[in-house]
């Protein structure tokens, strides 16, 4: 993470960024005891025995489990004076534990809104088979440069 | 061939569209969000450096967005969606409003606001969309997600 | 030639304003991208328009709806109300010999969309037994698909002397454009899309070609 602060005026529509993350096992098993119960009970994030009772080879990551990477790729990026807006993904596949992917933002587009500065971005996760199990739009309001 | 398969029973419970369900409170705790980021990879210090955090735009601690999404909700309304054997997460659209700062209260109401169905490279999937309006102790809103989850008909892999 | 936007498609992140602005970005990297086709999902409402905002950014934008029949997704331009009052748009299993007939007879044009995917694609059904009698065309190259995919599709097509078109199946803005269908002549509206899918010259193509074919000949109508 850097602290670095993002400005309105220093982006374009076309620019991209990007992170990588690597979907450890341990980590989903975090993931699921933090709160909601049915994560924990559901086989398909503990092991492949469990995926494979849903069609599935490979345990898999829980979908907010990715989108929390995904939006943490929007919030590192825009910097601690940006406010995450909203944050709008589409599962469509599911991310196997083990895999190593490309975490990306693009901006879209830079408007005002009410006076607001606002960036629009693709966001999305690809794994090395060139897949895009997540995929979405965020918008960010951005401060001004001093 | 599939033009000839029966049609599947996409029939649900059309009566809890909209009802909207009380689904508890959580108080939101700098230990809980310690876990969240560690299993997500935060390290963002406006979550966990106090001192960086006391000195930022919101006055102290706040949880990621993404966290609002472990709280445990309880006493949704069931659709009875008879279509396929199992779910999976569909699309998620989280509005954020206002941070969640350590120590607040938050409060979940549930309400499914559309079921439908459509096919895709799997076959028929049944949609069902839930909107979670996430509310502080002071009564603010602080965010909304609209949750939807494919119901499909999987086989199992030997 | 396809592409859903936040209006009417569940599962779109882009709105069509978003995708006119990144039409305009292309353009000024050397992408020829004259226009687009909203095509939103088993809906199609004729009180929308998109006149200003084509206007605004100099991007033809036509409407069309991608439908779901019982051999998988079919793309209609020329949605007339007499199709839409014979058929449920709403519905997963649309008869296709009755939609693409019923599209004929009106005056629109149907397509089958993303044709080499598995169960929604039209080779999956020709190769279950299918006879693609009365299909004229399919979308040969399609954004979301996977290069196996379209190439299932172009064998399909050879196979059948098939038509080709080309669509991005954006949902998302910077997925506008990806694939194309490139027409010899000029189309301004959703009669002249009609019009030259039935009797005119086409082919898919990806954008990156529209810029080799924009240098081959710099003046393309």
């Amino acid at each position: 993470m850097t602290a670095d602060q993002r400005y309105f005026e220093d982006i374009d529509p076309g620019d991209e960024f990007e992170e990588s993350w690597e979907a450890l096992p341990e980590h989903v098993q975090q993931y699921v005891t933090l709160g909601q119960r049915n994560l924990e009970t559901m086989g398909r994030f503990r092991d492949a025995a469990g995926a494979r009772e849903v069609g599935l080879q490979r345990p898999i990551v829980p979908g907010m489990m990715s989108l929390a990477v995904l939006t943490r790729l929007v919030t590192d990026w825009m910097g601690p004076q940006g406010r995450l807006q909203t944050m709008d993904v589409d599962f469509r596949r599911p991310v196997q534990q083990g895999d190593t992917l490309r975490v990306l933002g693009l901006i879209t587009d830079t408007h005002e809104d009410d006076g607001r500065p606002i960036v629009k971005l693709d966001v999305y996760l690809e794994n090395d088979r060139g897949e895009r199990p997540l995929q979405g739009v965020a918008i960010v309001e951005l401060p001004r440069r001093p | 061939m599939t033009a000839e398969q029966a049609a599947p029973d996409l029939s649900y419970d059309e009566s809890v569209i909209g009802v909207e369900v009380d689904a508890g409170d959580v108080e939101i705790t700098r230990e809980q969000i310690a876990r969240y980021c560690e299993a997500v990879g935060e390290t963002n210090p406006l979550y966990l450096d106090e001192r960086a955090a006391a000195e930022g735009p919101h006055d102290g601690i706040i949880a990621p967005p993404g966290l609002l999404h472990t709280i445990q909700t309880q006493g949704w309304m069931d659709p009875k969606v008879k279509f396929g054997n199992t779910t999976f997460a569909a699309g998620s659209k989280m509005v954020v409003m206002h941070p969640v700062h350590a120590g607040d209260t938050i409060n979940a109401r549930v309400a499914i606001s559309e079921v439908y169905a459509k096919t895709g490279r799997t076959g028929t999937m049944m949609f069902v969309v839930r909107r979670t309006t996430y509310r502080n102790q002071h009564g603010l809103d602080v965010a909304t997600n609209d949750f939807s989850t494919v119901h499909r008909q999987v086989e199992r892999v030997q | 030639m396809h592409s859903h936007s936040t209006d009417a498609s569940d599962d779109a992140g882009g709105t069509v304003e978003g995708y006119l602005k990144w039409i305009v970005a292309r353009r000024k990297r050397g992408y020829h991208i004259d226009g687009i086709v909203l095509t939103e999902h088993r809906h199609f409402d004729p009180a929308l328009h998109y006149d200003a905002l084509a206007e605004r950014y100099g991007v033809v934008v036509l409407r069309g709806a991608e439908l779901e029949t019982d051999i998988g997704h079919v793309l209609v331009y020329g949605v007339t109300p007499t199709l839409a009052r014979h058929f449920d748009f709403s519905s997963v299993a649309l008869p296709h010999r009755a939609l693409f007939r019923a599209a004929r007879d009106e005056g629109g044009f149907a397509v089958g969309a993303h044709a080499g995917r598995p169960r929604i694609g039209l080779a999956h059904h020709v190769e279950a037994g299918l006879d693609p009698d009365g299909i004229d065309a399919i979308e040969q190259l399609n954004g979301g698909s996977s290069d196996e995919e379209n190439e299932r599709a172009r064998q399909l097509a050879e196979r059948f002397g098939l038509r080709c078109v080309g669509g991005s199946d954006a949902h998302y803005v910077s997925a506008i454009g990806r694939c194309l269908t490139a027409f010899r002549r000029e189309i301004r509206s959703v009669e002249e899309l009609v019009h030259e899918l039935t009797f005119g010259d086409y082919h898919a193509v990806t954008v990156e070609q529209t810029v080799a074919a924009a240098a081959a000949a710099p003046k393309e109508g």
